[in-house]
């Protein structure tokens, strides 16, 4: 971010999540992804005159799910209201949404950011439905397809609590693995699960706020960092140059990383929001014991500290995603270097496993576990075990079994070993001079040496004392 | 009532492309309606809490989200009234509209 001249940026988010259910909103039709155009329709979400609304109690359990995640205020009873609007995606005319009396307000979302503790207060949850998916075409017209008329939506309406753009991006991946984590839904933000609109001022410190601007159409992270930071230099210029931030609803343009005015012509009183008659009020007190908070990721990452003795960042990459954390519990059950497999899991298996996704990836805990456990014995040694692990990766067979039939264990015996650091001191005239002469770093050429004639499955600490010994103790071994 | 009626306002919002004509006459129109729904007004509402709606105590039915078919495409397309690789074609809101040959 460029210099922001002394202006505070103030940024507020309204997240549109796509709730992973069997059928939309408000009629049974199927909602699954990628089917033919509009063969995913009916008479309530074409919005056929006469057609009436029953709302899918699922969205209501899942909606409660987030709204208790984000310690929200739950109202047993809430509200549905017609928001008015022409648009061809829209074909009642009206999207159902809520207003006043949402399903859940006044909650919160805490986080580490920049090394301190952040909490942004989320002002309303909301259950909506999705607009048809529309493509507008170079000749002038806009092609519909109905499949996502009706899919269910949550809003999610924060407090302008964020102070830059890369905060609003900490703050929507943790909204975000919250979400996943829950199981509400996948968020996969390339298929438009997750999406973002912002608003943000800048003013000084101290001064009364500035006048907002509302920015749309926010489908990535990059793209909501990139739009949020062009517009509060973009506003900073307007005020330094003695001009006004005037309110109005922006586009992002990816293409040119700018954004751009929109010619609205809606202002709030044009949508004429009046509570939806088709549908009685909300009342979701029976639903409020119909589900169960998994343990949440800034829970599962103070247990994992707390019961397997990690360091904190590494229990957060650890938990970044459920299934990962799963899988970590899984493979360490039974093992005892647990820091170490940590680290490896981190460090050797992640990159790994992000390329493909945790349920392609085709080791399995049990069988990392034993790769592993291989290695707390000292059959074999941490370096061998990477190559092992390539080889596991790539033909799929077990640890055991390519150590065991490629004969890779550690050569134990002391005497094997003491045979080839005889050798190499033997063989390697020159460098044991240099060594006596006291230019003790040839030592490496040295261990290197006796680690050939092992194919490496020796463990170099202990070829290491070992040559110290024979270099240091006289003639020989 | 409000006398200051922007059709043109409400046109755009509508999406409509009115003639002089067309304007005047839904401007009476608009009026008349308006000013019949103002009679509303003379009720004295004093002390009375609004009601959205007229069943108090009663809350909504929820279904159970278990897919049902939907209605066929061939009939859905059928009733467009236009339509490109089974896609629903509308003017585009976007600019102005070229008309189809």
């Amino acid at each position: 971010m460029k210099s922001l001249n002394g202006y505070e940026v103030v940024i507020g988010l309204e997240i549109h999540v796509e709730v992973d259910t069997q059928t939309k909103l408000f009629c049974s039709c199927s909602r699954e992804y990628g089917r033919d155009p509009n063969t995913q329709v009916c008479p309530v979400c074409l919005g056929y005159p006469g057609a009436l609304p029953v709302l899918n109690e699922e969205v209501v359990i899942q909606g409660l799910k987030v709204a208790r995640a984000l310690r929200s205020r739950i109202n047993e009873v809430s509200q549905f209201f017609r928001k008015n609007y022409f648009y061809p995606d829209l074909p009642k005319g009206y999207q159902i949404t809520q207003y006043t009396f949402s399903l859940a307000e006044d909650g919160h979302l805490e986080y580490q950011f920049e090394g301190s503790q952040r909490r942004v207060r989320v002002e309303r949850i909301n259950i909506e439905e999705e607009a048809a998916k529309s493509f507008h075409t170079e000749d002038g017209y806009t092609l519909l397809d109905f499949n996502r008329s009706g899919i269910p939506l949550l809003e999610i309406v924060t407090r302008p609590d964020l102070r830059s753009p890369a905060e609003a991006r900490t703050f929507l991946a943790k909204l975000r693995q919250l979400i996943r984590y829950l199981e509400v839904s996948p968020c996969d933000m390339e298929k438009g699960h997750l999406r973002a609109d912002a608003n943000l001022s800048v003013h000084r410190p101290g001064e009364p706020l500035g006048t907002k601007v509302e920015i749309k159409n926010l489908n990535s992270f990059k793209a909501l960092e990139d739009a949020l930071t062009y517009e509060a230099q973009r506003q900073i210029q307007v005020l330094e140059a003695g001009g006004k931030v005037v309110q109005e609803t922006r586009l992002f343009d990816e293409s040119t990383g700018q954004t751009v005015a929109m010619r609205t012509k809606e202002e709030e009183m044009d949508y004429r929001y009046f509570p939806e008659p088709d549908l009685l009020p909300l009342n979701v007190t029976a639903y409020l014991n119909r589900f169960e908070l998994p343990e949440l990721p800034w829970e599962k990452s103070a247990r994992f500290v707390r019961e397997y003795g990690l360091r904190e960042d590494v229990a957060e990459v650890l938990t970044q995603e459920r299934a990962l954390a799963d899988y970590f519990e899984e493979m360490v059950r039974d093992l005892k270097d647990i820091a170490q497999a940590a680290n490896w899991l981190v460090n050797r298996v992640l990159a790994d496993i992000k390329e493909r996704s945790l349920e392609e990836f085709p080791i399995r805990p049990s069988q990392m576990a034993e790769l592993l456990s291989l290695v707390e014995s000292g059959r074999i040694t941490l370096n061998l075990a990477k190559d092992v692990y390539e080889r596991m990766l790539q033909e799929g067979r077990s640890a055991r079994d390519i150590v065991e039939s490629e004969g890779l264990e550690v050569v134990s015996t002391e005497e094997e070993l003491q045979k080839f650091v005889a050798e190499a001191v033997e063989e390697n005239p020159e460098l044991v001079a240099k060594f006596r002469k006291g230019k003790e770093g040839v030592i490496g050429p040295l261990i290197g040496a006796v680690m050939k004639k092992t194919r490496g499955k020796a463990d170099p600490k202990r070829v290491r004392e070992l040559l110290l010994k024979a270099l240091r103790g006289g003639s020989g071994a | 009532m409000n006398r200051k009626l922007d059709i043109d306002h409400i046109a755009r919002l509508a999406k409509l492309d009115l003639s002089p004509e067309e304007r005047v006459r839904l401007r009476r129109d608009l009026e008349r309606i308006l000013s019949y729904v103002e009679t509303l007004k003379e009720v004295p509402v004093e002390g009375v809490d609004p009601l959205p709606y007229p069943h108090e105590g009663h809350f909504q039915r929820m279904r159970p989200d278990t897919p049902r078919p939907g209605l066929n495409r061939n009939d859905v397309i059928r009733l467009a009234p236009d339509e490109l690789f089974f896609l629903f074609r509308t003017p585009s809101p976007l600019r102005g509209l070229k008309k189809k040959p």
